[in-house]
């Protein structure tokens, strides 16, 4: 006993390392398991605090080119409106208006990035909106250019983003025209382009076709802009089609999102758990 | 206590060097310098093992925090930290039970450079090996090990020649 005793404090710096190891690899490998970590990511109320104080300085940086980029979306967002409005009133002058009981299910909450990675194998975005601001996971999150990511965890004022930039994002796109579907995959390094697999070989695409979400998740609305093709190549095993997509957003300069509420999708999900409950 | 202090400072500084700054730095698509090494390469051996251990676990765990990594650089930091005795004595001879800190003046700076350069080079492997965790990604996982090493090699020299210990 005494021996072993004397072995454990000659080897005790040993010991720690062990812990020590043991600690950050459990950290590591455990960590989607627990929706509470996440005071240990950089939405934490500590570290997202941190980043937001250096946000608001680095924020000046780059303001005239943001500046020119919103005025331009306010353009188009105009021209949009003024078209719409239009084609509302050519209807309205042949049709009686009904009252509409299918509302535009989804809400928009702006947010501002206050951290991003782009380089890593795993990237993350952090923004300055949490759950007081009505924001939970899995709501999509896009800019003013296409689709940004899935918000991932979220603490009461910062919210961590799961970008289409990282292993475990998966989005479903289809690709116009033609309407072939696929899942959007990104497999590191370049920043600026993902892949799209599972596309069937028969699916009649060309290089300069556009990449928009197809509406099958909940996440997004259909038809939201993702990437231009870029390159069509044989998969490994000669099954389908590997997409080479352009992303449209740059996510590099990444400034202003939206987070986009569905609220249909809470209505879809309990019922899918009220319709597992009932048969379980 | 004075020294706790200082040594605290370079901490929280190193941190937010490296968040805020360095780790934005992708050269090549790639290259990403980890400076924040720099304080756990050159803590005195004053400190024991173990407590260079916990100041280096601390460090790791903060960058974590910070850049959504979930453990892998307090695992190397702890790592780098528990085997720094053996790389400080490849490289440099001392006198038993003396306390030094490592650094170009007190190794030289050829002894500082090999032993900064293993030293750092351990630390990527563990890194990048876990950051990637597969296969499949050998080849952009190496460039990306490799041009960080340089690149964090470069960093550390150079603090370590400006804001390195003067006895």
């Amino acid at each position: 006993m005494k021996g072993l005793l004397e072995f454990f404090y000659k080897h005790n710096h040993w010991l720690l390392f062990l812990l020590l190891e043991g600690i950050s690899l459990f950290l590591l490998f455990t960590f989607n398991d627990y929706q509470g970590r996440v005071w240990m990511t950089s939405a934490g109320t500590v570290t997202g605090g941190v980043l937001e104080a250096g946000q608001r300085v680095t924020g000046y940086f780059g303001l005239t080119a943001e500046n020119r980029r919103l005025a331009e979306q306010n353009a188009a967002l105009e021209e949009q409106v003024f078209g719409l409005r239009q084609m509302l009133d050519s209807i309205a002058l042949d049709h009686l208006t009904a009252e509409t009981e299918n509302e535009w299910p989804f809400s928009v909450v702006p947010a501002t990035v206050i951290e991003n990675s782009t380089g890593k194998p795993n990237n993350f975005i952090t923004i300055n909106k949490g759950t007081l601001d009505g924001i939970n996971p899995d709501m999509g999150v896009i800019s003013s250019d296409g689709v940004v990511g899935v918000t991932f965890r979220c603490s009461a004022h910062y919210t961590l983003v799961l970008p289409i930039l990282n292993s475990k994002s998966n989005l479903s796109c289809k690709v116009r025209p033609g309407d072939s579907f696929g899942y959007l995959e990104w497999r590191g390094v370049d920043a600026r382009n993902a892949q799209l697999c599972d596309v069937p070989r028969y699916a009649d695409i060309s290089v300069g076709d556009t990449v928009v979400t197809s509406g099958h998740s909940a996440f997004f609305p259909e038809g939201l802009m993702v990437g231009i093709v870029a390159a069509i190549e044989p998969s490994a095993d000669n099954l389908s089609n590997d997409i080479s997509v352009r992303l449209a957003t740059s996510f590099a300069c990444l400034k202003h999102v939206f987070v986009i509420g569905n609220t249909g999708a809470d209505e879809r999900r309990e019922l899918l758990k009220e319709a597992t409950e009932k048969t379980e | 206590m004075y020294s706790f202090l200082r040594r605290l400072v370079t901490f929280i500084t190193l941190i937010l060097v490296q968040v805020f700054i360095l780790d934005k730095i992708h050269l090549f698509g790639y290259a990403t310098p980890m400076l924040y090494v720099w304080f756990i390469l050159t803590l005195g051996t004053d400190e024991g093992r173990n407590k260079t251990m916990l100041w280096a676990f601390a460090m790791g765990l903060a960058i974590d925090f910070f850049g959504n990594t979930f453990g892998i650089h307090a695992a190397s930091a702890t790592l780098l930290a528990f085997v720094r005795p053996a790389l400080i004595r490849l490289f440099f001879i001392r006198n038993d039970g003396e306390t030094f800190v490592p650094g170009i003046q007190s190794m030289g700076a050829g002894a500082f450079r090999g032993y900064a350069l293993l030293g750092i080079v351990l630390h990527h492997i563990v890194v990048f090996v876990l950051e990637y965790f597969s296969f499949d990604y050998l080849v952009p996982m190496a460039i990306s090990l490799g041009s960080s090493v340089v690149l964090t090699m470069l960093f550390v020299m150079a603090v370590e020649r400006i804001f390195g210990h003067r006895s």
